[in-house]
């Protein structure tokens, strides 16, 4: 039973990219065949992440104007054989494409594999409506910001209008230290406005800058938390139940020392 | 004097004719300046300036807020100039109850007959229906219809202006939802309106009556949106940044954080007498609601 999953956010820059790789990734080292299509039409640039930029011919318009087989435009990853790009024209909008098109488009990979993940645009418009036609299930990722949040919530009424179930939760960015410090909205907060399944905290890391300017997406770097935080919500997403959360950033010793005497104010910024 | 639809003319830029039930209707556009709208009853009416001499009008103000003044000087240009009398208005009951207070020179607290326990009577101001248009939004005056939203997301929509109030039904008409809110979802509602879980912040919720929310309110909510101040807010956890109950409006305090889900009693807002009172809930409504 193959799904297509869509990510999404409603505000913009939040991280729908940097997770819809890394969850491709991830299900795709998990065995799985994986699809991941980029929908931000003009914008692309999950190509870049994923450091395919350079095999680009045909793209998504290309193939929903006929003027390729979906199999021309389909770049097979790198490092993994069952791992496909579907990029996005960067010369057209996001009116190239209409959700009929996107419906079918989704429902001929669905038949070649097993997950179809796809990387919404930001906004409300006509990219993420064409987004969500064909998904099955939706990922909303949020960083812990009251403006994201509000977006977020948005997203979420209009995905439960769209009759997708059950939407479930990514929240990115998220810093133990400032939570800590009580400068960050913490888990429950988010949760009680949003009220929807968690799936994964991603915390904010620099490897998510070096691995996208590499173009290897972070999940394939077995030593790195963020990775394993990527891996753990791709366990997830495949229906594992009970795997547990990361461990976010302990707090160390000597920061425990440092607040014990007081001087904590502007550790570990 | 009737008018057969087919010979409406041409109409452009700030007023907009048609024909209702074969009366004449001018339409004012809700953007344009007065002096524009006189140029535009000017133009249009010049053209042929002798078509309608005679004839009887109706002016649709949309959610316009124009001064009476204004109105007035804008009736004598079409019984001076070309002859047409003005014979009625459409206006939302915002822009009623302005004029009544203007003429009157006197506040006006309107109320449902029902909630004086009498039948509706002669007397009892009529609401205005306004057959052309869903009003727009004009940014100072909530009204009932404010904010043009698209379709799929105004969850339900009656009670505008169109709805003809005086035959109000016996008991009041209740809207129960049966779920939360969400940020950019929008309620409208001609009765009172119950909400089975949290109002969002960005989620808003326009009522001609009272709003309950059983569960935490962070969304905007505005009662007794047609001007009726005797309506109520109540809130299992009332934590919204803006109140409006009828031409009133309260920003209450940001209350203190608690880590309890719900951890305020419940509580109710009320216009006690100039402004909006919001206390513990009692069990019982707030006497004299609506009055000094
Ligand atoms: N967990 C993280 N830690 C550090 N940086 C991050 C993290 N997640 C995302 N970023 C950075 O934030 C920026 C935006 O991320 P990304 O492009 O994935 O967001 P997006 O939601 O797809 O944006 P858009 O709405 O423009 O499509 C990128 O520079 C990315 O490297
Ligand atoms: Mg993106």
């Amino acid at each position: 039973m193959s799904e297509c999953i869509v990510i999404t956010s409603g505000k913009g820059g939040v991280g729908k990219t940097t997770t819809s790789a890394n969850l491709s990734v991830s299900l795709a080292m998990m065995g799985h065949k994986v699809a991941v299509v980029d929908a931000d039409i003009g914008l692309r640039n999950l190509d870049v992440i994923l450091g395919l930029e350079n095999r680009i011919v045909y793209d998504l318009v290309h193939v929903i104007e006929g003027e390729c087989r979906l199999k021309q435009a389909l770049i097979r990853d790198k490092r993994l054989e069952n791992l496909f790009l579907l990029p996005a024209a960067q010369t057209r909008d996001k009116s190239a494409v209409n959700p009929d098109q996107m419906r079918k488009l989704v429902e001929q990979l669905k038949a070649e594999f097993d997950y179809v993940v796809i990387d919404c645009p930001a906004g409300i418009e006509q990219g993420f409506k064409n987004s969500i036609a064909g998904a099955d299930k939706a990922i909303i990722v949020t960083t812990p910001e009251v403006s994201a949040i509000r977006d977020a919530d948005r997203i979420i009424g209009l995905v439960e209008a769209a009759e997708l179930p059950e939407p479930r939760l990514i929240i990115n960015r998220f810093r133990q230290k400032m939570v800590d410090r009580g400068d960050m909205l913490n888990k429950d907060d988010i949760l009680e406005i949003l009220a929807i399944p968690l799936i994964g905290v991603v915390p904010d890391h620099e490897d998510i800058i070096v691995s996208a300017n590499r173009g290897a997406p972070v999940a394939f770097d077995d030593t790195s938390v963020v990775g394993e935080a990527y891996r753990r919500i791709a366990r997830r997403v495949s229906g594992e139940a009970d795997v547990p959360f990361v461990a976010l950033q302990p707090v160390g010793f000597w920061e425990n020392v440092k607040r014990w005497m007081g001087l904590s104010a502007k550790a570990g910024v | 004097m009737t008018l057969p639809a087919e010979k409406i003319p041409p109409s452009g830029g700030a007023l907009l004719l048609h024909a209702l039930d074969g009366v004449l209707v001018l339409e004012l556009d809700p953007s344009a300046s007065f002096e524009a709208l006189r140029q535009a009853v000017r133009d249009t009416f010049s053209a042929s300036p002798d078509r309608f001499r005679g004839m009887d009008a109706r002016l649709d103000l949309r959610a316009r807020t124009i001064e009476l003044f204004d109105l007035r000087r804008l009736i004598h240009v079409l019984k001076d100039e070309f002859g047409v009398t003005a014979t009625g208005l459409y206006c939302t009951p915002e822009n009623l109850q302005r004029y009544a207070e203007r003429e009157l020179k006197l506040r006006i607290w309107t109320r449902r007959a029902m909630d004086l326990d009498e039948p509706p009577t002669e007397d009892e101001p009529a609401q205005p229906t306004a057959p052309a248009a869903k009003a727009e939004a004009s940014p100072a005056e909530p009204s009932p219809s404010s904010a043009p939203k698209t379709d799929d997301e105004v969850l339900e929509c009656e009670g505008d202006a169109e709805e003809a109030a005086p035959a109000e039904p016996m008991g009041r008409r209740t809207l129960c939802i049966d779920r939360g809110l969400r940020s950019g979802q929008v309620v409208r509602y001609s009765g009172d309106v119950l909400v089975y879980g949290d109002v969002n912040p960005g989620a808003e919720i326009i009522a001609v009556g009272n709003v309950h929310v059983f569960g935490a309110l962070k969304g905007t909510v505005h009662a007794g949106a047609r001007g009726d101040e005797s309506a109520i807010i109540l809130s299992f956890d009332l934590r919204a940044p803006q109140l409006r109950i009828g031409r009133k409006i309260a920003f209450p305090a940001a209350r203190p954080a608690t880590n309890v889900r719900y951890g305020h009693a419940p509580e109710i807002a009320w216009v006690n007498g100039a402004e909006i009172t919001i206390e513990p809930y009692a069990g019982r409504l707030p006497r004299n609601p609506g009055q000094s």
